[in-house]
C-alpha cells in the first residue's frame, strides 16, 4: 500500500512540476472555453440556452477523453522507451499496482481539470451548474476510467512516439468530432449519428449535459450512467487482457 | 565458500521477428556459479549475451532452459523473494523525472517496502549527500551512475548486479566507481558485474568469465587467466650498434628473438627473467635505451581466446 502511494504521489509531483505539461493539460482546454464563450456565437439553434453554457460539459467530456487516451498513453510510452518501467519491475512491485498508482494519478488530474474548467465558467461566464454533484462525479469518474483504460490499451500498442501519435489521432479524432462535444449529434448525417451512438464519449457528453444544465431527471442521467457503467466494465475486461508492461 | 548463484545449462533463445523467423541463441548453455562475497565479472563484446544472462538471474527475462538459483531460490518459482534481496543496475538508467535524489530514493525505498531512513547515509556512501534536493538531469554520469547504485542499495541487497557500470565515463569517474564497488564488496555485498573493460575486471575482479556467441569460454581468476598465458611477456629496447641476434638466441631464458636494427624485441617466460638480460647487455657494453616491458595483460586473454579484436565498437 505504502508503495502505492508512493508511487501516486511522484506522479503527481511529476506533473505538476512539468511546466509545459501543466500548461497543455490544464489551460488549453479552459482557453477554447474561454474563446467560445467570449465569441459572439449566441444561443444553440432551437433552445433558449447560449452557446457557452451548451459547449461546457462537452470541453469537459473532451478533457476528461483526451486526459486518458493521449496524456496517459503518452506518458506510459515514454517511461516504457526510456526504461524506467524495466527499473521499476526490477523491484518487487507488480505490475497491476503500477498500472493502478498512474491510473489514479491521472484521475486526479481530470478532476482538477473538471473543477478549474466548471469554476470558470460559473464565476465568469454564467454557466449553468444544477448542483448535481454527485452525479457530475460519478460521470467524471466512469468517463475517466473508460479513457484512462483505453490509454493503457493504446500504450500496450505502441512501442515509441512515432507509433503512439497516429495511433491516438486515429482514435481521438472520431471521438471529438462525433462525440457530441461541440455540437448535438442530430446535426450529423444519418449514417453518421449510428456511428456516434456506439461512442463512450457521446453519452459522457450527454449525461454531463444533463448534470450541468438540467434539474436532476433520473431517467435521462441513469441511462447515460448505465451505457458508460457497461463501458467501463468492457474496457477494464480488455485492458486486464491486453496491457502489457514490457517492452 | 558458499555459492550465492548456481547456473547450470542456462539456454536463452529469442523468437526473431521477420520474414524466415529464425531464431536468435542469445545464452547457448552456460553454467557457472558465483561464491559468496566475491566480485565476479561477465566479460565479452556487445552481443556476447552478458546481458540477457544477468536479467534471467534478476528476474526480468525467462530462460528457454537450464536452472538458475540465486541465494537458494529458484528464478522462476521464487522470483518476488529473489528481487527483494538482489539490488539491480540495468544497462540504461533513466529516472522519473523532476523528482529530487531525496525523493527518488524514497520512492525506490516504498516499493521495496520500507521507510527510508537511511536515505542521508546511502547518499553520503556514494557521495552525493550535497545533492539531495538536485535531480537527476543536474549530474555528471559519474554521479548519476553512482545515484543509481544508491537506489539499488535501498533495501540492503545481499548481491548486487552491475550492467556496464562504467561505460561511457571518464577515466576519474570510472576509478571513482571502481572505488565505490570495492567498498561495498567489503561491506559483504556479493558483486556481479559485466564490463567490457579488461582492465577494470582485471582490477575489480575475483573471479571472470569470458563470453563469447552466448558461450563462456573460460571461467577463473584474472591472475590465472593471465599466467596461462605469461610467456608472451616481451622485452624491447633500442641498441646504438647493430647486435648480433645470436647473442640473445643462445640463452635459454629467451624464447624468441625479434632483432630489426636498432629495436630489438625479446620474449621471456617470466618476468624475473629480465635481470639476466640487462646483465647480459652490461656484460657486453652494449648501449641500450628505450626499455620497456610488456606483460601479458586479460585483453591479451581475451583476443588469444576468441581470436578477435576486442572492442572495436
Amino acid at each position: 500500500m505504502n508503495s502505492f502511494i508512493e508511487l501516486f504521489k511522484a506522479n503527481l509531483k511529476m506533473f505538476f512540476r512539468e511546466k509545459e505539461a501543466v500548461y497543455w493539460t490544464l489551460v488549453m482546454p479552459a482557453f477554447i472555453y474561454v474563446a467560445l464563450s467570449v465569441l459572439p456565437i449566441g444561443k444553440m439553434s432551437g433552445a433558449s440556452i447560449s452557446y457557452s453554457n451548451y459547449v461546457l460539459p462537452g470541453i469537459i467530456a473532451m478533457t476528461i477523453m483526451q486526459g486518458g487516451i493521449y496524456s496517459l498513453a503518452y506518458w506510459m510510452v515514454d517511461l516504457k522507451s526510456r526504461g524506467i518501467i524495466k527499473r521499476l519491475m526490477a523491484t518487487p512491485i507488480k505490475p497491476w499496482q503500477l498500472a493502478t498508482s498512474l491510473v489514479s494519478a491521472r484521475l486526479v488530474i481530470i478532476l482538477v481539470q473538471v473543477i478549474i474548467l466548471t469554476l470558470l465558467g460559473v464565476l465568469f461566464f454564467k454557466a449553468n451548474f444544477m448542483g448535481n454533484i454527485l452525479s457530475s462525479l460519478i460521470l467524471v469518474l466512469l468517463g475517466g476510467g473508460i479513457f484512462l483504460c483505453l490509454g493503457l490499451i493504446i500504450s500496450s500498442f505502441a512501442k515509441s512516439y512515432d507509433t503512439a501519435a497516429p495511433i491516438t489521432s486515429a482514435v481521438g479524432l472520431p471521438l471529438t468530432f462525433l462525440g457530441n462535444i461541440f455540437y448535438p449529434i442530430e446535426s450529423l448525417p444519418k449514417a453518421l449519428q449510428i456511428f456516434a451512438k456506439l461512442l463512450p464519449i457521446t453519452y459522457l457528453s450527454d449525461g454531463l449535459r444533463q448534470a450541468y444544465l438540467y434539474a436532476f431527471d433520473f431517467k435521462k442521467l441513469g441511462l447515460n450512467i448505465l451505457i458508460l457503467t457497461v463501458w467501463l466494465v468492457i474496457m477494464l475486461l480488455i485492458t486486464v487482457k491486453i496491457f502489457k508492461l514490457k517492452e | 565458500m558458499e555459492n550465492v548463484i548456481e547456473i547450470s545449462n542456462l539456454v536463452k533463445v529469442f523468437p526473431k521477428k521477420g520474414k524466415n523467423k529464425e531464431k536468435l541463441t542469445a545464452v547457448a548453455g552456460i553454467s557457472f556459479n558465483v561464491k559468496k562475497g566475491e566480485i565476479f565479472g561477465l566479460l565479452g563484446p556487445n552481443g556476447a549475451g552478458k546481458t540477457t544472462t544477468l536479467e534471467i538471474i534478476e528476474g526480468l527475462k525467462k530462460q528457454t532452459s537450464g536452472t538458475v538459483k540465486v541465494l537458494g531460490l529458484d528464478n522462476i518459482k521464487n522470483v518476488d523473494e529473489i528481487k527483494k534481496r538482489i539490488g539491480i543496475q540495468l544497462q540504461s538508467s533513466q529516472y522519473l523525472h523532476h523528482l529530487t535524489l531525496g525523493e527518488l530514493l524514497d520512492l525506490f525505498g516504498s516499493l521495496y517496502g520500507r521507510k527510508n531512513d537511511k536515505k542521508t547515509k546511502l547518499l553520503q556512501l556514494v557521495g552525493l549527500e550535497d545533492k539531495i534536493n538536485e535531480e537527476v538531469k543536474d549530474l555528471s554520469g559519474g554521479q548519476k551512475q553512482r545515484f543509481t547504485i544508491a537506489t539499488s542499495l535501498v533495501h540492503s541487497p545481499e548481491i548486487l548486479f552491475l550492467d556496464e557500470p562504467t561505460t561511457g565515463l571518464d577515466p576519474k569517474a570510472r576509478r571513482d566507481l571502481w572505488q565505490l564497488i570495492k567498498t561495498l564488496n567489503h561491506q559483504d555485498i556479493t558483486i556481479v558485474l559485466t564490463t567490457h573493460f579488461m582492465e577494470e575486471a582485471e582490477f575489480l575482479c575475483n573471479r571472470v568469465a569470458i563470453m563469447d556467441n552466448g558461450k563462456i569460454l573460460e571461467i577463473d581468476e584474472p591472475k590465472k587467466l593471465i599466467d596461462r598465458l605469461s610467456e608472451t611477456t616481451q622485452v624491447s629496447f633500442f641498441t646504438e650498434d647493430k647486435v648480433d641476434r645470436a647473442l640473445f638466441a643462445k640463452l635459454p631464458e629467451i624464447t624468441k628473438v625479434y632483432a630489426n636494427y636498432p629495436k630489438i624485441i625479446l620474449e621471456i617466460s617470466s618476468l624475473d627473467k629480465i635481470s639476466t638480460i640487462v646483465n647480459l647487455l652490461k656484460e657486453k657494453n652494449i648501449i641500450f635505451y628505450g626499455f620497456t616491458v610488456k606483460t601479458a595483460s586479460l585483453e591479451d586473454v581475451y583476443l588469444d581466446l576468441t581470436g578477435k579484436d576486442y572492442g572495436d565498437e
